[in-house]
């Protein structure tokens, strides 16, 4: 899977923009709050032994006759952590397209964010180790990455993955702070929500959620008939006559949801971008549209 | 078999049938469980739990429109191949009438034979049950449906009736023998009339087929017939010769005559006639050769009658055959103070020319007046060559002046036919002419001083007046005055007869027997179905330019040849095709699986474009 040639003339126009400040590993393009030999001024300091005495405004000393060393903004990278809910409501054969759509966003916003030569993180929540891929500097490197876990989940398609301990486990392994997209289709109890984002908060993360509802989350199929329908996480299966009233109320909770979930992530101090597939656009465009909107590629 | 109303149904396999039940519940089955066991996989219950659960198992199943539609389409598709048809119980009856020349003699009766036989079907038909169906033959060499326009192929009783009445006369020899046979295996018809004047054969009897003869009185029939004509090569004078076979039956020693008349070519006039009586008719032959005067008789259509004298003839319609004399050059008669060799005439192979006698002048014969004045009164076609001055046509002398040495084509009319291929341009003329066109003619070539070519029309005739010289014609030596000349001559002399325009000719006609085989050499001719004189063409071009055809059938006209007919033994034909067992299969009606065929066509459509509908309409939502 590679975005094609328009949605990569589209990404290039965009760069990330954060809302705050982070230390950086390396020069980058983001003010950080490391102090140094930027551009821009920052504030004065006292001398002290051991400045540089190039530092050292003489002109202010002239004045005050005492010695101040000039300090400047550095401008480093960030870390960028892309979280991908890798439970089977997402990664089930039968739901592909939220999976590929959700690959489509992590592929967009690593390309933006590697042409600022940000470091980009990419995780997995699922299965035993908690699959990551750090320090990625190559878009075709991350591309394979993200073909070999479509892999290895088909592999292990019955996996039952705990959410919860997952985004613990994976909050404690961060080790920068910096910015975190957290994809998924919160089709979760509200409390799961709030836990994991209460835990990546605490790593002192700037948060954004992607919810990627598929088709049939937004209307399951209905024939006129009744049908088996099978949960994908748990396998649970329940036979409903999903009729029109029934496809109605099902509207309204699914609203009520994404309002709960959205005020959830809210409080969390992380914004909430929501993407539903359309079967009239393709998966690429949607997850293309989806990053435009976020608010931090501009 | 069920029967209903005058109609049976029936299926050629009709234990196939019960795929129907077994079918309709198979559907049933399959639309009550539909849905039941197929799992849907979707990405949580989380939210569907929350909606009011409804027990699928209690829920009464009510059939939807697609389930009625592919019923339908089941029940047609077995149909089909069962193969049930609907077949009309009522008994059909083929009712053929012998139309061939024979049944044109006189019967006994005062009327033909063909009346008489009529009549005899009538009578039969109204001596039946009303609750028949019929089939209305006639028959010569072919079988026919006598009201071809009719819409519907089996009639009610006062529909035959009437179709019978419609039988009309037939020239040609017949073919009977074959078509009952043909008939008898047609399982269709419960019982085959056939009213014909041959005799039964004895020996033969079939349970379907009635044969019903006219009565004749062999002793009453006296028939006298032309049973050959042609006309012979031209003899050492010139003179064609007509051979007529003549052949009688009853009438041996009686005297008779045989008249030829000679119809015009072009205005369809009588132009002369030739008695030669026959003073005893022999019993076998009469071998008649008759010389005809060369020039009367030159462009005719000839019609042979033979006629027998005190005796009544029976059969008078083959007393009469047609004769073309035509050996496909037109003639043109030459009025010139040279010879037609001198001119060169003779090398222009399209046509025969002749020198124009005294006795011509008043015929309409084409012709050539060649620096000769005649007046002339348009009754032919004719072209004039530097016409004298005392030549008056339509009240004006044709020549006028005479233009001295050369004179340069000033301008032509390059779209008239005879114009075609020339090419005048810088052409100059020697002492040429200039005309006085005739009106109602038009100038075609001019010079600086006026025409030197007329070409006009007056009523059928046309004619050219050119004020130069066209012969002698000299082939290649002058090419654009040769093409010229053939172009003129074309336009003036070419045929253009045809015999939709022999209205003036007396018919019906009759004539000389073709075969329709060119075995022993004779013509072989298309299927006319009335005898008389045609000009005959192929798709590589015209052949003979015309032709008389005529149908003569000794078989026909003997009319005290007893001719027998078999109507088959008991079992043949249609009692051994039911033995096979596929009777069933022959009686079906193909409208009954042309319908089921729609229906199930029409079901599976609709069923497809259902599923199309609905699911459009979802993701629509």
């Amino acid at each position: 899977m590679i975005l094609s040639a328009d949605s990569l003339r589209i990404l290039s126009a965009l760069s990330l923009r954060t809302k705050r400040s982070f230390y950086g590993t390396r020069h980058g393009s983001h003010r950080s709050l490391r102090r140094g030999h930027g551009m821009e001024f920052a504030e004065y300091r006292t001398y002290e032994v051991g400045d540089n005495p190039r530092a050292i405004d003489w002109n202010l000393y002239g004045r005050s006759d005492k010695l101040y060393s000039k300090r400047f903004l550095e401008e480093e990278n960030v870390a960028v952590y892309i979280i991908i809910d890798g439970s089977r409501s997402i990664t089930h054969p039968a739901l592909r397209e939220k999976w590929d759509c959700a690959r489509y966003l992590a592929l967009a916003t690593s390309y933006i964010a590697l042409a600022s030569h940000d470091m980009v993180t990419i995780s997995i929540l699922g299965g035993a180790t908690s699959c990551k891929y750090s320090g990625g500097r190559s878009y075709g490197h991350i591309q394979d990455f993200l073909h070999t876990e479509t892999q290895r989940l088909d592999r292990n398609s019955n996996e039952v993955i705990d959410l919860k301990r997952e985004a613990q486990l994976l909050a404690s392994r961060l080790a920068f702070p910096g910015i975190c997209i957290f994809i998924s289709d919160f089709l979760y109890p509200h409390d799961l929500v709030y836990e994991m984002f209460s835990h990546l908060r605490a790593r002192n993360l700037e948060l954004h959620a992607v919810q990627v509802l598929g088709k049939d989350d937004v209307s399951p199929v209905y024939g006129g008939d009744s049908a088996l329908y099978v949960d994908s996480e748990t396998g649970e299966g329940r036979e409903l006559d999903v009729g029109p009233r029934a496809l109605e109320q099902y509207n309204e909770l699914l609203q009520a949801h994404n309002e709960s979930i959205r005020l959830i992530i809210g409080g969390q101090g992380a914004s909430f971008v929501q993407v539903a597939l359309d079967p009239t656009r393709s998966v690429e465009v949607s997850a293309v549209t989806a990053v435009t909107s976020m608010g931090i590629f501009v | 078999m069920m029967a209903f109303g005058g109609y049976s149904l029936g299926a050629s396999l009709p234990w196939f049938l019960v795929s129907i039940p077994i079918g309709v519940f198979a559907l049933w089955y399959i639309y009550s469980r539909r849905g039941r066991q197929t799992a849907r996989i979707i990405s949580s219950l989380f939210l569907l739990q929350h909606l009011p659960r409804i027990d699928v198992r209690q829920k009464r199943f009510v059939p939807p429109l697609r389930f009625w539609l592919e019923v339908l389409l089941v029940v047609a598709l077995v149909a089909l191949i069962s193969n049930v048809y609907v077949k009309d119980s009522r008994k059909t009856i083929a009712v053929l009438i012998d139309v061939s020349k024979s049944m044109s003699a006189l019967h006994s009766e005062g009327t033909s034979r063909l009346e008489v036989a009529k009549r005899y079907a009538r009578r039969d038909m109204l001596n039946v049950d009303r609750d028949v169906r019929y089939v209305i033959y006639s028959a010569d060499d072919s079988l026919r449906l006598i009201d071809k326009e009719a819409l519907r192929y089996f009639h009610s009783q006062s529909e035959a009736v009437r179709l019978v009445e419609l039988a009309t006369q037939s020239y040609r020899q017949d073919s009977l023998q074959n078509i009952v046979d043909e008939l008898r295996q047609t399982p269709e018809f419960d019982e085959i009339w056939i009213y014909t004047d041959k005799q039964t054969d004895s020996s033969s009897k079939h349970e379907r087929v009635r044969i019903i003869s006219v009565p004749l009185d062999r002793n009453a029939l006296h028939n006298v017939w032309i049973a050959s004509a042609e006309i012979l090569s031209a003899t050492t004078d010139g003179a064609p010769v007509v051979q007529i076979d003549v052949r009688q039956e009853g009438l041996e020693g009686q005297s008779g005559s045989v008249e030829l008349t000679c119809y015009s070519s072009r205005d369809k006039a009588v132009v002369a006639t030739s008695m030669t009586r026959l003073a005893s008719l022999q019993k076998n032959l009469d071998t008649i050769q008759i010389s005809l005067p060369r020039d009367q008789w030159e462009y005719c259509y000839i019609e042979v009658s033979l006629s027998a004298s005190s005796v009544r003839d029976s059969l008078a319609i083959d007393n009469h055959v047609w004769l073309v004399n035509r050996d496909g050059k037109s003639s043109v008669h030459v009025a010139s103070p040279l010879s037609v060799e001198a001119l060169k005439l003779d090398e222009i192979s399209p046509y025969r020319f002749r020198p124009l006698s005294q006795e011509d002048l008043d015929r309409p014969y084409p012709a050539i007046f060649h620096r000769v004045a005649l007046a002339e009164n348009f009754n032919r076609d004719f072209l004039s060559i530097i016409p004298p001055k005392e030549l008056q046509i339509g009240g004006h002398p044709a020549a006028t002046s005479k233009v001295q040495g050369r004179a340069l084509l000033t301008r032509w009319n390059e779209s008239h036919p005879v114009m075609r291929y020339v090419r005048p341009s810088m052409m100059e003329l020697s002492d040429p002419y200039v005309l006085e066109c005739p009106i109602g003619s038009e100038g075609i070539m001019f010079v600086e001083q006026g025409p030197v070519m007329c070409v006009g029309q007056r009523g059928t005739y046309r004619y050219v007046i050119t004020g130069f010289e066209l012969f002698p014609f000299d082939g290649n030596r002058n090419r654009t005055l040769s093409v010229l000349t053939l172009n003129i001559l074309n336009y003036l002399f070419a045929e253009r007869d045809r015999i939709d325009g022999l209205g003036t000719v007396s018919t019906p006609l009759k004539a000389v027997h073709t075969d329709n085989s060119s075995e022993d050499g004779r013509v072989v001719t298309p299927p006319i179905v009335l005898a008389g004189v045609y000009e005959l063409a192929s798709k590589e071009g015209p052949g003979a330019p015309l032709q008389a055809v005529n149908f003569i059938s000794n078989k026909e006209s003997n009319l005290r040849a007893i001719e027998e007919i078999s109507a088959g033994s008991v079992g043949e034909g249609f009692q051994r095709i039911r033995s096979d067992k596929t009777d069933a299969s022959r009686d079906s009606d193909s409208t009954t699986a042309h319908l089921l065929l729609l229906t199930a066509l029409v079901a599976c459509f609709s069923d497809v474009l259902l599923r199309t509908v609905k699911r459009t309409s979802w993701r629509g939502r």
